[in-house]
């Protein structure tokens, strides 16, 4: 079953936090950093092959719809519209980083030209596939050893993308049920993850 | 407030539902409220999205924690003021560095 991509209470959570930026709350921006900065550093990371210039191309990304927030009209989910902004950032760095690379007087090179040879780099440091591979392995551990319950809830959901409902249908209990173990499963897992998070 | 939060499983469960997007917009509007305000419940809702995305396959590591509060840092600042990113400064400063080569030569 495909992961479904959109979902109009997201997005509707997403247009209040909106909303409430646009009114002059950092903190309601916050929330959306951190609920989208896992995609956008990935997005980012497949065009940008240096750690901290992708860190760099994330954030200004983010600093760059915070200042644009005015322009969002809502036409699109707001992870859409911030995709827009993360890419276009993404291919200008690279465009400005291949130009530096070349002598100051060439002409200007066509920016799908240029991306076609320089994206989709991957790159990785000893330390951070470590931390990459123990995250992953502490997730894996603790599904594996979920009570059958919690580990077909969540995996429905975050795998299978299903939503309570269709989980519920699934599993034959109700809602609320579903809900309850989708917590339990995640508190048990961000329980493992947490001391590494935090190191 | 803080540590009650932490183990405060109806609030945790509230939180989970609200990142799949599974709660109705009068649960939404106080529970944001109170994520605002509180850093337990919004350490939380950061590390629900990185199961997530884990889950998803797609881990992207230890970047995020620099990159959160790195765009928290920037904004905390007046945005008002022309926008300096870590990027602009290094272009600002090699495009310095060339003029100057220029005059030299």
């Amino acid at each position: 079953m495909r992961h479904r991509l959109h979902n109009p209470n997201e997005s509707s959570m997403d247009n209040e936090l909106v909303q409430q930026v646009r009114a002059g709350d950092k903190q309601a921006f916050d929330l959306l950093v951190q609920k989208y900065q896992f995609k956008i550093l990935k997005l980012v990371n497949r065009y940008v092959n240096d750690p901290s210039e992708a860190l760099d191309v994330a954030q200004e990304s983010f600093i760059k719809a915070f200042k644009a927030l005015d322009k969002f009209r809502g036409d699109s989910a707001f992870y859409t519209w911030l995709y827009r902004i993360a890419i276009n950032t993404a291919k200008n760095h690279v465009v400005s980083q291949s130009r530096r690379m070349v002598e100051a007087d060439v002409e200007v090179v066509d920016t799908e030209q240029t991306l076609n040879k320089t994206t989709l780099k991957e790159f990785a440091t000893p330390e951070k596939i470590l931390l990459d591979v123990e995250i992953e392995q502490v997730i894996n551990e603790v599904i594996k050893h979920l009570p059958k319950e919690l580990r077909i809830a969540i995996t429905l959901r975050e795998i299978e993308g299903l939503s309570y409902e269709e989980i519920a249908v699934v599993m034959a209990c109700p809602v609320g049920t579903v809900r309850s173990r989708i917590f339990r499963a995640r508190e048990a897992i961000e329980r493992r993850l947490k001391p590494l998070l935090n190191e | 407030m803080s540590d009650h939060l932490e183990d405060n499983k109806e609030i945790g469960e509230l939180l989970s539902a609200l990142v799949d997007g599974e709660l109705t917009h009068d649960e939404t509007i106080p529970l944001l409220e109170l994520l605002k305000r509180e850093p337990v419940l919004k350490e939380k809702w950061r590390n629900y999205h990185l199961i997530r995305e884990c889950l998803g396959g797609h881990n992207e590591g230890k970047n995020f924690i620099d990159l959160a509060q790195r765009v928290r840092r920037v904004l905390s600042e007046d945005v008002t003021a022309p926008f300096d990113s870590p990027m602009i400064l290094k272009a600002k400063a090699t495009t310095e560095v060339a003029i100057e080569g220029r005059k030299k030569n």
